[in-house]
């Protein structure tokens, strides 16, 4: 039997550093793009403030960046040690974009932050603004690639699987490359990187407002952010909901537990804005509904059922049941590959392997499971609804926050009216954390609402855990702590003392100038 | 607005000459860099090198998946 505190720890570990590398991923891909519009300005105007902000907030990206970088690689560490089988499963496929990944971050994004910083007096003004825009596209770039990877883990298209070397083997790399759930995952995760960009150049600025410094460069600076993170928060909304569509489509479990939708309601489901998911009772207790928005939203129709919790257990059922045929088929095919009966069962039943899989946690073999080790199997299709529901609606509800907070700041700015509404100051620097918290949660409404699947429906997660000594990876877990949060606080740190500094301390601007403008 | 942007120009390049802050900020990134490249080498070789990895293959898989006639498992 599997040691399932070992998958417990692998998990956990990958689950920390992956939140851990998130919170330098979308600053870097959010200030890449603010720095292309800052830039675009200066050589559209020839004004030197736009090419002396450009500069200030390049070296704030560029700290980032610094402490950023690398920072997902452990993640790679981990596929090798703690994930050695669903490395062997499906490495074929995910390797590729991984591989791709490693190559744009590390050779073409950090050759143009190079160019970037050092370019400004080799370089023309259009060459120049042309690395930075290759800066940013190169960041995005990265992302694509692992929202790739990531996204064959969501909704695994072309692949096979080889039943005699037990993996699965690309069979189309334009499908892997134009899952519809690649696509709707990047640009979604990218808007998002550009709204935590967008506030912290908000918040930054508002800061500096509030004590009359850099004003010049903030009161600009603000105009930016409110404008792109505007349009970026917007677009984020609709990005969202055709992720939210295709999981609808792809992924039903992991829609219905983020609804906490135990039954099938009749069409068009309500939307439940409160409530308190009980993933004991499998009810939920004082919910507030709102009719027909969740079916509208997540069908796009006004006649088609969202399928409940109980609906979706009772078809995994019927899965798991055909999943012990394709398992008893596929253990004699693999003695005896020239066995017909044997291939024809398979064949029937191969796309439920991983359901028939998922019974190796409660026995050793899926043919001798009982009835209640099937129902077992079963309800483990279900994620933590609880965590999805709030994680979720949290999410949102920032989400909502800050498109109000940059329509404040966008009509302040058009109407040069920051400095007379210092409670709007004080409210942007505030708002500081909450992109982070909200893509956080994203992250933790993506990936754990993928539970128990590694890859979804095809491999549980704790058949890809590695049979690696409990205490070498809490070990390791420690190391991953404490060097991760180091490389936090030194990322704080710096980024506060330069922020702190300011234009005017750093000599990018002179304060006497901005202070006279006054 | 134009001429407004050439005056700030010339006060800038006047006020200010090349910051000496950078080349020290600079050489503390690269210390930064350099310590955390040398963190991330030393839990590698630590707990993920390869002597700490699980070598996997198609029967080692098969045995894991419970996919050998009961008599033949090992794993």
């Amino acid at each position: 039997m599997i040691d399932l505190s070992v998958v417990a720890l692998s998990r956990t570990q990958f689950a920390l550093t992956a939140l851990y590398h998130f919170l330098f991923v979308p600053l870097t891909l959010g200030l890449s793009m603010i720095l292309v519009i800052m830039e675009a300005v200066y050589v559209m105007t020839g004004r030197e403030i736009w090419k002396r902000m450009t500069q200030f907030w390049g070296m704030l990206f560029g700290i980032n960046f610094a402490m950023g970088v690398a920072t997902g690689i452990t993640m790679e560490f981990q596929f090798g040690t703690n994930w050695a089988y669903y490395s062997h499963y499906v490495g074929d496929i995910f390797g590729a974009p991984l591989a791709l990944e490693g190559l744009m971050a590390f050779f073409l994004e950090s050759t143009f932050v190079g160019l970037f910083f050092f370019g400004w007096e080799r370089l023309s003004k259009v060459g120049h603004l042309i690395v930075t825009a290759l800066v940013a596209l190169g960041s995005s770039l990265s992302a694509l690639w692992i929202l790739i990877a990531n996204a064959w883990m969501q909704h695994p298209v072309g692949a096979q699987f080889n039943e005699q070397t037990m993996r699965m083997e690309l069979s189309s790399f334009s499908a892997v490359l134009l899952n519809p759930v690649a696509q709707a995952k990047f640009v979604h995760t990218v808007a998002a990187g550009y709204v935590v960009g967008s506030v912290f150049v908000l918040a930054v600025s508002a800061w500096y407002l509030l004590r009359g410094r850099n004003v010049e460069i903030a009161r600009r600076s603000l105009a930016v952010a409110a404008s792109f993170g505007l349009a970026c928060s917007l677009s984020v909304v609709v990005l969202g909901d055709e992720s939210g569509y295709l999981a609808s489509e792809n992924q039903k479990m992991k829609i219905a537990a983020i609804e906490a939708e135990w039954h099938t309601e009749r069409a068009p489901a309500g939307f439940t804005v409160f409530g308190i998911p009980d993933d004991v009772a499998h009810t939920t207790h004082d919910e507030l509904k709102v009719p027909w928005v969740l079916g509208l939203i997540a069908t796009r129709s006004a006649d088609e059922p969202v399928l409940g919790i109980f609906d979706l257990v009772a078809r995994a059922r019927t899965r798991i049941a055909s999943g012990i045929e394709a398992h008893a088929a596929l253990t004699v095919l693999r003695a005896h590959p020239q066995d017909a009966a044997a291939r024809a069962l398979f064949e029937e039943h191969r796309d439920d392997l991983g359901y028939g899989l998922l019974l190796l946690r409660y026995v050793d073999d899926p043919a001798h499971a009982t009835a209640a080790q099937i129902e077992a199997a079963a309800w483990s299709t279900v994620p933590d609804v609880a965590v999805l529901f709030w994680c979720f609606r949290v999410m949102v509800g920032i989400g909502l926050l800050l498109i109000l907070l940059f329509a404040t700041a966008f009509y302040l700015s058009a109407r040069h009216r920051f400095e007379r509404h210092r409670w709007f100051l004080r409210a942007a620097f505030l708002a500081l954390p909450l992109p982070w918290i909200a893509a956080e949660l994203g992250w933790i409404v993506a990936e754990y609402g993928r539970q128990p699947w590694a890859i979804d429906g095809v491999l549980p997660t704790f058949l890809g855990a590695s049979p690696v000594p409990a205490s070498s990876i809490a070990l390791s877990l420690c190391g991953f702590v404490i060097f991760y949060s180091a490389l936090a606080a030194v990322d704080v740190y710096l980024l506060t003392r330069m922020i702190r500094r300011g234009p005017d301390g750093l000599g990018y601007w002179p304060e006497g100038d901005a202070r006279a403008r006054l | 607005m134009r001429a407004e942007g050439k005056v700030r120009s010339r006060k800038y390049t006047s006020a200010a000459a090349p910051a000496p802050w950078r080349a020290v900020f600079r050489r503390h990134l690269a210390v930064l860099l350099a310590i955390k490249l040398a963190a991330l080498a030393l839990l590698w070789v630590l707990f993920f090198s390869p002597a700490h990895r699980t070598a996997v293959d198609g029967q080692a898989a098969g045995r894991h998946l419970a996919l050998v006639p009961q008599a033949d498992r090992r794993d």
